[in-house]
């Protein structure tokens, strides 16, 4: 297998060596690794242990060092960013699809990554032609023991995120391989207040290669206290964790309406709640691109009728992503299916639709070889 | 007495005190009770409700049966919806109407007004030929009702189907089934509905309900079950009539329920209102022209039907400078042999 895969969007950026590199999601430094040295994390005490690969010949030894390895960024100590690393994985594969995910605290940003990463775990990419591995398998590992395995044992809500000031990390990563190309897929996941408030530390964003806003259909509704106006409208200021990102992205283009370059998804989040609305309803009964549908025409139509219903129900702050990004899609979205109660999921834990945000971005992103993914997002 | 609090067809609280009157059973391997309450008192209810109907998924389910609780929630989800298309008027009388719900209980249920009449099967070849017309006119009524809602029912039956004796009236029932217009069609057979084809998924349309419809009428008429669609065509007189192309194989080819109510001579129970809400278009309307503005400014999309990384076949080079060429050759040589000879 190689260690690169077509890139369908933009080019790689290379060094003046020729070597690939990457834009470091800590402190935005871009560099190329070096092909030699590695790092691994000692569990115990949170040490680093440097490794030369050109120590190991076998090549045997030498794949397995390079497993959950990581490389460090070279960028000169700054701050809080005085020593970082990165999964080798990250570096590698070139140019890797980072994912963030924007909303407001409590949205369920992490509880729908969960079930995504779960689902990612579970093979369901594999109608698309993808093989899927963790990129470090102590970090899937940690992240499905904090979040997935809560939500299936105890029902209960997952932890909120750190905010960004305590370090930005990758909440979980994959490898997908699609015969000799492989794909690292990494998902950034910051809590809702360093995005609501401009935190310095949420400087990743302009790393990101791909976003999913997640819309909280109790506020962008006005379903819950203070979420209205004095006329009883929702909220005119919509999500702040979605203006500042939209403020802190720089568009590109040359014409007088600028829009950002990068494939973006909207997610109406805990849809289930709104299963009744028949617009909701609909798509929430439809198969999931998990099951190996893909139609763009029913993406668009399914962003076409959840565009009309925030704008029916006076959300359109909500809506500000569509129209700032040149191709953006909206899904509806449960990651549990319903509310716990007493603890537990009477019906069990049902994610519907959680993987068809991340399969739209890989089909803007054209790594979805099916008829008609040029027109998904447009 | 029983205290319960659901939410109304409004999305408000409201609560009643009740006693059931009975509790069926919903058949074997079937985990939702029908009950009879009577209401003893009740805040968030329509005035003057003395009786409810309740469907309850009862007891707790092991996780591998949701299957009640996903037919629950899609009566709940036709019941507001069938609430909502006709809250212009008067809710018709031809269908149960849901009135209240509470999904996250411990035994989840749907509060409906009190069914009307009784199953139909009570009722069949017992009907005077003026009973047997009010019992089409007004199934063809809740279809047109139906149809005008864009809703399916999926499942008409000669349990589903009622017949009130004194006052001649339809109801159509259970709605759990039920799908909109365009959505996949209810899986699964039963005599009484088109005979699907083998491993066939398709979207559901009203001629569905329509196929239903005749062979209930007919059952209504005769007291015996259509034994298949070909027995129809010995139908004669009236039934033939109202009947006809009811049996197609092919949806499009079977009468509308309006069809059906002019071969009745009876009128439209709804003459027809748009129920698409304005603002709901105008959002589909703002989704497409920012659409088409960022195409225009970025660049136009693909070709429908383009993948996006199929290599691109190389471009052809125009041939005629070549053959061009070739004439010019063939000219001279021409003229090279002429002048030669």
């Amino acid at each position: 297998m190689t260690d690169s895969y077509p890139p369908p969007v933009g080019a790689p950026v290379m060094m003046g060596s020729g070597a690939p590199t990457v834009r470091c999601y800590h402190c935005l430094h871009t560099f190329a690794w070096d092909a030699q040295t590695i790092y691994r994390r000692e569990l115990d005490t949170g040490s680093w242990e440097r490794i030369s690969l050109a120590d190991i010949t076998d090549p045997v030894e030498r794949d397995e060092a390079q497993r959950n390895a990581y490389v460090r960024c070279p960028n000169p100590a700054t701050g809080s960013e005085a020593e970082h690393y990165l999964p080798l994985g990250y570096a590698r594969y070139l140019p890797p699809l980072v994912i963030g995910l924007v909303g407001a605290s409590h949205v369920g940003k992490t509880t729908l990554l969960a079930t995504m990463v779960d689902e990612i775990g579970r093979g369901r990419l594999t109608p698309y032609g993808f093989t899927t591995r963790p990129l470090v398998d102590s970090v899937h590992a940690d992240f499905q023991k904090d979040n997935f395995n809560v939500l299936l044992g105890e029902g209960a809500a997952v932890a909120a995120t750190p905010p960004a000031s305590e370090g930005v990390e990758l909440a979980d990563a994959f490898l997908l391989t699609k015969g000799s190309s492989q794909l690292p897929v990494a998902f950034f996941d910051v809590g809702g207040e360093s995005l609501a408030e401009d935190d310095p530390a949420i400087r990743f964003i302009q790393a990101v290669s791909a976003l999913i806003f997640v819309v909280d259909p109790d506020r962008a509704l006005g379903r819950i206290d203070g979420s209205r106006d004095q006329r009883g409208l929702p909220s005119s200021v919509g999500d702040r964790a979605f203006n500042t990102v939209l403020s802190r992205l720089s568009p590109s283009g040359s014409s007088t309406v600028q829009y950002f370059d990068k494939p973006a998804a909207i997610v109406l989040a805990k849809a289930d709640t709104l299963r009744f609305e028949p617009v909701l309803g609909r798509w929430l009964r439809q198969e999931d691109v998990a099951a190996g549908v893909f139609d763009p025409g029913s993406i668009r139509a399914e962003s076409r009728d959840l565009y009309a219903f925030l704008y029916q129900n006076d959300a359109t702050p909500w809506l500000a992503p569509f129209k700032s990004f040149t191709r953006c899609t909206l899904h509806a979205v449960s990651a549990t299916g319903g509310n716990p109660v007493d603890k537990s999921y009477r019906r069990g834990l049902r994610p519907r639709r959680v993987l068809e945000p991340l399969v739209a971005i890989l089909a803007m992103k054209g790594m979805i070889e099916r008829p008609g993914t040029g027109q998904v997002g447009w | 007495m029983i205290d319960i609090t659901f939410l109304d067809t409004a999305g408000q609280q409201g609560s009643c005190t009740v006693e059931v009157e009975f509790d069926e059973a919903g058949g074997p391997g079937a985990h939702i009770h029908s009950r009879l309450l009577r209401v003893l008192s009740a805040t968030g209810l329509p005035p003057g409700v003395q009786y409810l109907r309740q469907r309850l998924v009862a007891g707790k389910l092991p996780l591998s049966q949701s299957e009640p609780y996903d037919l629950l929630d899609n009566e709940i989800r036709i019941g507001l919806h069938l609430v909502r298309r006709f809250r212009s008027g008067p809710y018709p009388a031809e269908l149960s109407q849901l009135v209240g719900y509470d999904i996250d209980a411990d035994e989840p249920f749907a509060l409906f007004l009190p069914y009307g009449g009784e199953p139909a099967w009570k009722a069949a070849g017992r009907l005077t030929l003026d009973q047997q017309r009010e019992f089409e006119i007004g199934i063809c009524r809740a279809l047109q009702l139906l149809a005008q809602a864009r809703v399916v029912h999926g499942r008409l039956s000669p349990d589903t189907v009622r017949w009130d004796d004194p006052s001649g009236h339809v109801q159509l029932v259970d709605f759990s089934r039920a799908v909109l217009a365009g959505e996949p069609a209810p899986t699964g057979t039963s005599p009484w509905n088109p005979p699907a084809q083998p491993g066939e998924t398709r979207a559901a349309t009203p001629a569905d309900d329509v196929w239903s419809a005749g062979a209930l009428t007919y059952y209504a008429a005769t007291g015996r079950q259509l034994d298949s669609p070909s027995e129809a065509m010995t139908l004669r007189g009236h039934l033939q009539t109202l009947l006809d192309g009811v049996f197609s194989a092919a949806a499009a080819q079977r009468p509308a329920a309006a069809q059906l109510l002019r071969r009745l001579r009876a009128p439209d129970p709804w003459p027809g209102d748009d129920d698409t809400d304005p603002r709901f278009a105008a959002g589909q309307r703002e989704f497409d022209q920012i659409t088409a503005a960022k195409q225009a400014a970025v660049a136009p999309p693909p070709p429908s039907g383009h993948t996006e990384r199929a290599p691109r076949k190389p471009r052809r080079r125009p041939r005629w400078p070549l053959l061009m060429l070739l004439m010019i050759i063939a000219v001279a040589v021409v003229t090279l042999v002429v002048e030669t000879s």
